[in-house]
C-alpha cells in the first residue's frame, strides 16, 4: 500500500507542468553552475600557479643583494583554491588571496575578487552551493506544498480514507512519494557535485568533502521536505500552504543570513584600518603596557650581546650586530602584531560566533557555513592560510637576518651570493584536515540537525492529525 | 477612472489584516536596515575622523621639527632664499621635520576622504569593497592606491549587506505583488468584475481604478519605508537629504510601478487568481534569485575578471627590471634603513630613492593600465546585460543616489591621483633641490 501511494505521488508530481519547468530550470541552473566552477577554478589555479612561479623565479633571480634587502624585497603567500571553492563561495569572493611577506609588516591580505565588482555580485554568486542548499528547497516547496492541502480541497483525501487506505501507509507513502520526486529532480546536481568533487584535490580527502557537502544538501532537501508535508497538512488551503512555505524560504535563505550577520556586526566590530595602523605604528614605538621603548629594547639586548660574547665594544663583536638588532626588531614587531592583529580576529570570530547561534533561526544559514567549512571558503580557513604565511615570513625574514649576521662583521653593505636565494623554500601551505575545518562548526552541525529532526518531528505531527476537512 | 471602484478598493485594501500586516513588516524592515546603515556610515566617519586627527598631530609634530630646526641653526638659507641643511649638520630624529626626502619619502601623508552623501545609509555599494579614505603620500601611485579597503568579516560580506537596497529590491516587488497579485482575477472568478460592469463602469476604467488603489499603497509604503530609513539612518535632514531622499522614492516607484504592471499582464493573461499568484511568483524568483547571479555567470564567461594574482606577477617583475639598475648603483640595504646608513648626505639618498621610486612606477604602470582597461571593458558589458532584470538597474540606481556606486569611487580615485601627482610633484621639487622644509612649507601644505 505504502509503495502504491509512493507512486501515485511521484506520477501527480511529474504530471504538474510546473514542478517539471522548475525541475528543469534547477537542472541547467546546477550544470551552468558546476560548468562555471570548472572555468573559473581552473582559469584562476593557472593564474596562482603561475603567479606562484614567477614570483619565486624573481626572488631566486635577485643577484648579489644584502640579505636584509632580500627580505624587503619580500616573498608572496598564495592561497590554493580547489573546485570546491567554487562549489561554495564562503569568504574567497571578499578575503584576499596573497599576501606580501616582507621585513617589518604583516600585510593583510590582497587580491580580492570582490573590489573589481559591481551591483550585481550583491545579489550572490551562482553556485553550487547556492544551487544545492537554497534554490533546490524551492523546487521541494512547488512539489510538496500540495501534497494534503489539495487533496484535501479536492475531495480526494476524503475518498482515499472512505475506500479503506490505512492512515500511516498515507503518511509514509506521500513522505516517500515527494522524497523520491525531489531526489529524481535534483540527481542532475549530485552527479554534477560528484564530478566537481572527483576533479579537486584537498589533500586527499575530495571525496570525504565532496560527500560532506552531498549530506547537507540531502538534508536540506529533506528539511524543506518534511516542512513542506507539515505545513501542508495543516494549511487550510494550498495556496496558503505555498504562500506561507515560500514566506519561509525568504527568510531563511535571503534576509536571515543579511540580518543574523548584520547583529553580529554591530555587536562584535573590529577597529578600522587607520586604528589598527596607528596602534601598530605607536607600539612598535613603545609598548604600551610598561612604557618600554623598542630603542631600550634593542639597547638591553645588545649589552647582553656584548655580555655573552664578553666584550666592550660593538666594534669587538664577532658577529654583524645590524643581523642581531634586526632580528631583536622583528621580536619586538612579531609581538604587537600578535597583540594588534589578534584582538582584530577575536572580533571577526566573535562575529562568527554571534552568526552561528542566531543562524539557528534558519534551517540554511548553518548549512551553507558548514559547506564553507568543508570546502575551506570559510573564515577559520582564511585565517589558517595567513597565519601559516605569517608563520612562513617570520621564519625566511629571521633567516636573511642571521645570515647577515652569521656572515658578516659590519655587514651593512654585506651582499649575499645569489645562490644563496634557494635556501629559502618557497612557501607551500599545508591542506588542513576535514576534522580540522570542521573543528569549530559543533554549532552549525547541531543546527542541521536540530532542523532536520524538527521538521521530521513536525511533518509526522501534522501528517498524522491530518482530517478530510480543514480545521 | 471610476472613483467608486477606487474608493471601495481602498476600503477592502484597509480591512485586510494581512495586507496591513505586510505593510508595517516592509517599513520594519526598511527602518532597520536604515539604522544598520547610518551605523556603518558613523563607523566610516570616525575612522575617516581618527585618520585625520593622526595627520593633523604629525602635521603639527613635523612642523614643531622644522622649527626647532631652524631656531637651532640645523638649517640655514643660502643666498637664493632657500633653507638647507647646515654644513657639519644632520636631521636626525629631532629635526626629521625639516628633511624633506624622509617626510614626503616615509612620514607625511594626506587623507582623501570620499564624504558619505546623504543618503549614503541606504545603500552599500561598494563602500565595503573599496577604500574610502586613502593616505595620499609622495611615495610612487601603484603603492598609495593599492591600499586595502576598511577592516571587514569576509564572510558576512559574501553573505551581502542588510541595507535598505536589498529591503527594496527584494521586498517590495512582493508587498507589490501580495497587493496585486489576484488585481482582476480574484473579482473575474466571484463575479463581482461582471456585476460591476453590468452598473455601467467601462472596464477601462474599472481596471484603472483598481490598479491606482495599488498604485497608491504602493506609493505610500515606498515613501514611508524611505521616510522611516533616513529617521532610523539617523540622516541630517538637509535640502541634498530630501532631494536625494525624492529621487530614491521616485526610483523605487518605478520599480515597484514593474512589478504592479507586471500584476497586470498576469492577471490579463491568467483566468484564476492562484494561477497568476504561481506565474507571479515564478517571475520574482526568476528576475531577482536567478537573473542577476546568472547574468553575472553569463559576463564572467565571456570576460573573465582580470586576475588580480597575475596582476600581482606582472607589477613584480616590472619593479625588480626597474629596481636591478638602481639596486647595482646603490646598496638596496641603504634603501631601507636611512636611519642606519652612514653616509653624509641622506638627500642624496632621498634623490636616489625617488629617482627608483619614479622608474618602478613608469614600469608598473602599464601592467596597471592593462588591468583597468580589463575591468572597464568588464564593467561596460555588465552595463549592458543589467537590463536583463529589473533588480540590477534599480541596484545601479539606487547605489548612484547613495555615492556608493563604482563609477563615484572611480571619480574619487581620479582626483586623489591628480592631488597625489601635485603632492609627488612638490616634494619631488624639493628633494632635487636639496631644499629643507620649512614651518611655512607645511602651512603651504595644509592649505592644499
Amino acid at each position: 500500500m505504502i509503495a502504491a501511494v509512493a507512486a501515485a505521488e511521484f506520477r501527480m508530481a511529474w504530471r504538474d507542468g510546473r514542478a517539471r519547468w522548475v525541475a528543469a530550470l534547477l537542472a541547467v541552473l546546477f550544470a551552468a553552475s558546476a560548468v562555471y566552477a570548472g572555468a573559473r577554478w581552473r582559469a584562476v589555479d593557472a593564474d596562482r600557479r603561475a603567479a606562484e612561479a614567477a614570483t619565486y623565479a624573481q626572488w631566486l633571480d635577485q643577484g648579489e643583494k644584502n640579505p636584509h634587502g632580500a627580505a624587503h624585497y619580500g616573498l608572496y603567500a598564495f592561497k590554493p583554491e580547489t573546485v570546491l571553492a567554487y562549489a561554495e563561495r564562503g569568504v574567497n569572493d571578499h578575503a584576499g588571496s596573497v599576501v606580501w611577506l616582507e621585513a617589518h609588516k604583516q600585510n593583510r591580505a590582497e587580491a580580492r575578487p570582490a573590489q573589481d565588482g559591481d551591483a550585481m555580485q550583491r545579489f550572490g554568486a551562482l553556485s553550487l552551493g547556492h544551487a544545492l542548499l537554497a534554490l533546490a528547497p524551492l523546487l521541494v516547496i512547488l512539489l510538496g506544498h500540495g501534497v494534503w492541502a489539495r487533496e484535501r480541497e479536492t475531495g480526494v483525501l476524503r475518498q482515499t480514507l472512505a475506500a479503506g487506505a490505512p492512515p500511516s501507509a498515507l503518511v509514509w507513502g506521500k513522505t516517500l512519494g515527494a522524497g523520491a520526486t525531489v531526489v529524481a529532480a535534483l540527481l542532475p546536481a549530485v552527479a554534477a557535485a560528484a564530478v566537481a568533487g572527483a576533479v579537486s584535490a584537498p589533500g586527499g580527502q575530495a571525496a570525504a568533502r565532496s560527500l560532506l557537502m552531498g549530506a547537507l544538501a540531502l538534508a536540506a532537501v529533506l528539511t524543506w521536505t518534511f516542512l513542506a508535508l507539515g505545513v501542508s497538512a495543516r494549511a487550510r488551503t494550498a495556496q496558503g500552504a505555498l504562500v506561507l512555505l515560500i514566506g519561509l524560504w525568504l527568510a531563511s535563505v535571503f534576509l536571515a543570513p543579511r540580518l543574523v550577520y548584520e547583529v553580529a556586526r554591530l555587536a562584535s566590530a573590529p577597529p578600522s584600518a587607520a586604528a589598527v595602523s596607528a596602534r601598530i605604528a605607536r607600539e612598535l614605538q613603545a609598548d604600551p603596557a610598561t612604557g618600554r621603548t623598542q630603542k631600550a629594547y634593542l639597547e638591553e639586548r645588545t649589552q647582553a650581546l656584548l655580555r655573552r660574547y664578553g666584550v666592550n665594544s660593538r666594534e669587538a663583536l664577532p658577529v654583524n650586530l645590524s643581523g642581531y638588532t634586526l632580528n631583536w626588531s622583528e621580536d619586538w614587531g612579531d609581538r604587537v602584531f600578535d597583540r594588534v592583529w589578534g584582538e582584530t580576529n577575536a572580533a571577526l570570530r566573535g562575529q562568527e560566533r554571534i552568526a552561528a547561534l542566531l543562524g539557528l533561526v534558519s534551517p540554511t544559514l548553518p548549512a551553507r557555513r558548514l559547506a564553507a567549512a568543508a570546502a575551506d571558503t570559510d573564515l577559520e580557513s582564511q585565517m589558517r592560510f595567513q597565519a601559516e604565511g605569517e608563520r612562513y615570513r617570520r621564519a625566511f625574514v629571521r633567516e636573511l637576518n642571521a645570515y647577515l649576521a652569521a656572515h658578516s662583521r659590519t655587514g651593512q653593505r654585506y651582499t649575499a651570493s645569489p645562490d644563496y636565494w634557494a635556501e629559502i623554500e618557497p612557501f607551500t601551505p599545508s591542506a588542513s584536515s576535514l576534522a580540522q575545518s570542521l573543528r569549530p562548526y559543533g554549532v552549525e552541525a547541531a543546527g542541521v540537525l536540530m532542523w532536520l529532526i524538527g521538521s521530521a518531528a513536525f511533518a509526522l505531527w501534522a501528517d498524522r492529525r491530518v482530517r478530510p476537512e480543514a480545521e | 477612472m471610476s472613483a467608486a471602484v477606487f474608493h471601495n478598493e481602498m476600503r477592502l485594501m484597509l480591512r485586510a489584516p494581512t495586507l496591513t500586516a505586510a505593510v508595517l513588516l516592509f517599513v520594519v524592515l526598511a527602518a532597520a536596515a536604515g539604522f544598520a546603515g547610518g551605523e556603518r556610515v558613523r563607523a566610516a566617519g570616525r575612522a575617516a575622523d581618527a585618520a585625520l586627527q593622526a595627520e593633523a598631530q604629525a602635521f603639527a609634530r613635523y612642523r614643531g621639527q622644522a622649527e626647532a630646526a631652524r631656531r637651532d641653526g640645523v638649517v640655514r638659507q643660502d643666498a637664493d632664499g632657500v633653507w638647507r641643511l647646515a654644513p657639519g649638520q644632520a636631521f636626525g630624529d629631532a629635526y626629521e621635520g625639516a628633511d624633506a626626502g624622509s617626510i614626503g619619502l616615509r612620514r607625511l601623508s594626506r587623507t582623501a576622504v570620499l564624504k558619505p552623501e546623504p543618503l549614503a545609509a541606504f545603500s552599500l555599494g561598494v563602500a565595503d569593497l573599496r577604500p574610502q579614505a586613502l593616505a595620499v603620500s609622495a611615495r610612487p601611485a601603484h603603492q598609495v592606491f593599492q591600499a586595502p579597503p576598511e577592516i571587514d568579516n569576509p564572510a558576512a560580506q559574501g553573505v551581502g549587506p542588510f541595507d535598505l537596497t536589498f529591503v527594496f529590491i527584494f521586498f517590495l516587488p512582493l508587498l507589490v505583488l501580495a497587493l496585486a497579485y489576484d488585481l482582476l482575477a480574484r473579482d473575474r472568478e466571484s463575479g463581482v468584475e461582471a456585476l460591476s460592469l453590468a452598473q455601467g463602469v467601462r472596464r477601462r476604467d474599472y481596471v484603472a481604478a483598481k490598479l491606482a488603489a495599488r498604485a497608491v499603497w504602493t506609493a505610500a509604503a515606498t515613501a514611508v519605508a524611505g521616510l522611516g530609513a533616513l529617521i532610523a539612518a539617523g540622516a541630517a535632514a538637509s535640502g541634498a537629504a530630501w532631494a536625494a531622499l525624492a529621487a530614491w522614492t521616485g526610483v523605487a516607484l518605478a520599480y515597484g510601478g514593474f512589478w504592479l504592471a507586471l500584476a497586470l499582464g498576469a492577471n490579463l493573461i491568467f483566468r484564476n487568481a492562484s494561477a497568476a499568484a504561481a506565474a507571479l511568483a515564478g517571475a520574482w524568483l526568476v528576475l531577482i534569485a536567478v537573473a542577476p547571479p546568472t547574468v553575472r555567470v553569463v559576463s564572467e564567461t565571456l570576460y573573465p575578471p582580470p586576475s588580480r594574482l597575475a596582476l600581482t606577477a606582472a607589477v613584480r617583475a616590472a619593479s625588480a627590471d626597474a629596481e636591478r639598475e638602481a639596486a647595482a648603483a646603490l646598496n638596496a640595504f641603504l634603501f631601507d634603513h636611512p636611519d642606519q646608513a652612514r653616509t653624509a648626505d641622506k638627500g642624496d639618498f632621498y634623490l636616489m630613492r625617488m629617482a627608483r621610486e619614479s622608474a618602478v612606477e613608469r614600469a608598473v604602470a602599464p601592467a596597471f593600465a592593462a588591468f583597468d582597461a580589463a575591468r572597464a571593458r568588464r564593467r561596460a558589458l555588465a552595463q549592458r546585460l543589467m537590463w536583463l532584470s529589473p533588480a540590477l538597474p534599480a541596484q545601479e540606481a539606487f547605489d548612484r543616489i547613495a555615492g556608493t556606486d563604482p563609477g563615484r569611487h572611480d571619480a574619487f580615485l581620479s582626483g586623489a591621483r591628480r592631488e597625489h601627482a601635485a603632492w609627488r610633484g612638490w616634494f619631488e621639487d624639493r628633494i632635487v633641490a636639496g631644499a629643507a622644509l620649512t614651518p611655512e612649507d607645511y602651512d603651504t601644505l595644509a592649505r592644499r
